[in-house]
Formats: structure tokens, sequence, C-alpha cells
């Protein structure tokens, strides 16, 4: 896969819309999970370096990451925009609801059709999501309960921190392989 | 262009819909003929279904979404917009009828041995795409009418230097 990577600072990691630059040269990576509001979100945060690696994050630092526990329902197969890493590749999160594994096939299977395979990561998080995540997120977002279920789910967030961590690495590598293929 | 044809399952009444628009001339009774129908192995990976190329070189696809048709809708419709692609080069067009969940529910019973979670598949499939194939007939030609226009612009925008999706 052949990719110019000539940038300067304004492509470094950013929450503002996407800058204008020649799309085709860039990867376009999704995160998805089922509200597209926690495990998608830590993972694209920390894809984007809005998140240390070396340590668990604070409930701060994680409430203050764009769409982290603050999605509307209305939102389920919205793909929204994250960041842009310091590459240039532009980072989406979204929630899918329970189309589970379905999603990452839809979306290859397009990208196949499209015939642009090789410009897109699509990266399932759910499986690294932890019943703590599960109930609080459910408390938060469906029943509208944020002061009880917020705090169950940053604790189960910060569980699963290391698991995506690993994940998102995972996916950083097979990007350079993909480059350098 | 790619047209996509999108519904609760790719092998039932989206699959007699892109068969339709590609002018192969089926009635009521026929359908279930159709290369691809009810044909589960297919709908199971996930992935779009090739059904064939219409007249202006455009080839059509169908695929299944389950229940959540609005939201896989949505997000193919993202997906195409942050791919950089225009309705000239991928149409998706979403096709609900009346009982496609009932045909949906039905596929999950393909598990049942003997053959029996085929048949529920097919009797439900066939009962459902009966009573809905006047639906389902006038949703291909809106599509034939929608293609021929878009076909139209793209053609028109060639003529006046701009390269077709």
């Amino acid at each position: 896969m052949a990719k110019t990577r000539k940038l300067t600072g304004r492509f470094q990691s950013s929450w503002l819309e996407p800058a204008v630059v020649n799309e085709a040269e860039f990867m376009k990576i999704i995160y998805h999970c089922f509200g597209g509001s926690h495990s998608s979100v830590t993972a694209a945060a920390i894809h984007l370096g809005f998140l240390p690696t070396n340590r668990i994050p604070s409930f701060h630092e994680l409430m203050a990451l764009p769409h982290f526990d603050k999605t509307p329902g209305d939102v389920y197969g919205v793909i929204r925009f994250m960041g842009r890493t310091g590459e240039g590749d532009e980072v989406y999160v979204l929630g899918k609801k329970n189309l589970g594994n379905r999603m990452d096939r839809i979306l290859i299977g397009l990208a196949e059709l499209l015939g642009v395979k090789d410009r897109v990561v699509v990266v399932n998080t759910m499986r690294y999501v932890n019943l703590f995540m599960m109930v609080g997120g459910f408390l938060s977002r469906r029943l509208g309960l944020v002061s009880l279920g917020r705090p169950i789910l940053v604790w189960g967030t910060r569980l699963a921190f290391p698991h995506l961590v690993r994940a998102v690495e995972e996916v950083k590598n097979e990007i350079r392989r993909g480059e350098e293929e | 262009m790619i047209i996509l044809l999108v519904g609760t399952t790719g092998v039932h009444h989206t699959l007699v819909a892109a068969h339709l628009y590609l002018k192969k001339n089926i009635s009521a009774g026929e359908f279930a003929h159709l290369d691809g129908y009810c044909d589960l192995s297919l709908e199971g990976s996930g992935f779009p279904i090739a059904i064939g190329c219409d007249g202006y070189g455009n080839n059509v696809y169908t695929l299944g979404l389950g229940r959540l048709v609005e939201i896989g809708n949505r997000a193919i419709n993202g997906f195409s917009q942050i791919m950089g692609f225009d309705s000239s080069q991928l149409l998706i067009r979403e096709l609900r009828i009346p009982g496609d969940l009932d045909i949906w529910a039905a596929s999950k019973a393909n598990w049942m041995p003997m053959g029996m979670g085929n048949a529920i598949n097919r009797l439900v499939a066939d009962r459902v795409i009966s009573r809905e194939f006047k639906r389902i007939k006038s949703e291909a030609l809106r599509l034939t009418e929608q293609v021929a226009l878009l076909q139209g612009v793209s053609d028109n925008m060639t003529g006046l230097g701009f390269k077709a999706g």
C-alpha cells in the first residue's frame, strides 16, 4: 500500500473536523461497539494519543474525552469523527447496537466492493467490554441514571483499559505492516 | 456505479427486487426459482451478494442487515460518505416491506434439523413476498427510474468534461 506521509503540525491529533487533505492517501480506522460511547471511544482516544498508555487514566481524563458517555440514543449507526493521528489517518467511532460482528463484515464487504479495502480498518471493541461497563453504560445511557451508572462504567473502563491499549497496538501494528507491504 | 439493495435479509425480498430491477420477467409465482433465493449460506456470510449487471453496466448487489436495518443503512451511508463516494458511484436503496421482519425471523430457524429450518424459511418468505409482490415490483420500478435519472446526469456530466463514476 503506497501512502504519502508529508505532514505538518496542523495534522496532529485534533478533535476538530477533519482537515482538507488528499483523503485517498490516508487510512480510516473505525472502532465500533454497542453504543459507540464507551469502549470504542476509549480505544479511539488511545489510538489518537488522547489518553496515556503507560498508566490507567483517571475518571476526569476519561470524562474529558469527546463522546465518552455523552452520546444520545439516536446516534446508533452514525459514524462519528474522533480525530486525526499524527500520520494523518482518520479515527472514527460507531455505535451499532446488536449488529455484532456483522458490522465488520458489512463495512469490509462494502470496502471491498468499492475497491478501498486497503484504506479501511474496522475494529469491534465489544470483546473488551466487561460486566461493569455493560451495567454502568446501561444505567447511565439507557436509564439516564448518570450519577449511579457513571462511576461503575468508569471503573469498568479502567479495568478494561490495558486490554484496549493492547488492541489498539495490534491495530497500529497491522497498519504499519500494511504500509510496509 | 454499484447498486446496493439493503433489507432485513439479502436473499429474499431484496433479491427478488434486484432481479425485477434487472428486467427479468418474473411473475408472482416464479420468484421462488430465482438463483440464490432463500439461500441462507449466502446470507450467513454477511457480505454483499452479487446479483447481476444492468443495461448501463452497473453492478447490482443485495445485503442483509438483519433486524436493525435502519442502523446498518445509516452506517453504510456514513461509510460511503467518509470514503468519499457519492450516489453516482454507490447507490444504496433500503427496501422495507410489511413482514420483512417475519422473513428475517424465519431465516433464523435454519439450525433446525432435517430441512425443517429451510422449509420454514421458504414457507414464510414465499407467503410474505407473494403478498407484497406488487410493492416489491413498484420499488424495483422506482429504482429503475432513479438509476435512469442518475445515469442521465452522469452521461451529461461526462459530456461536459466530468468523469462519470
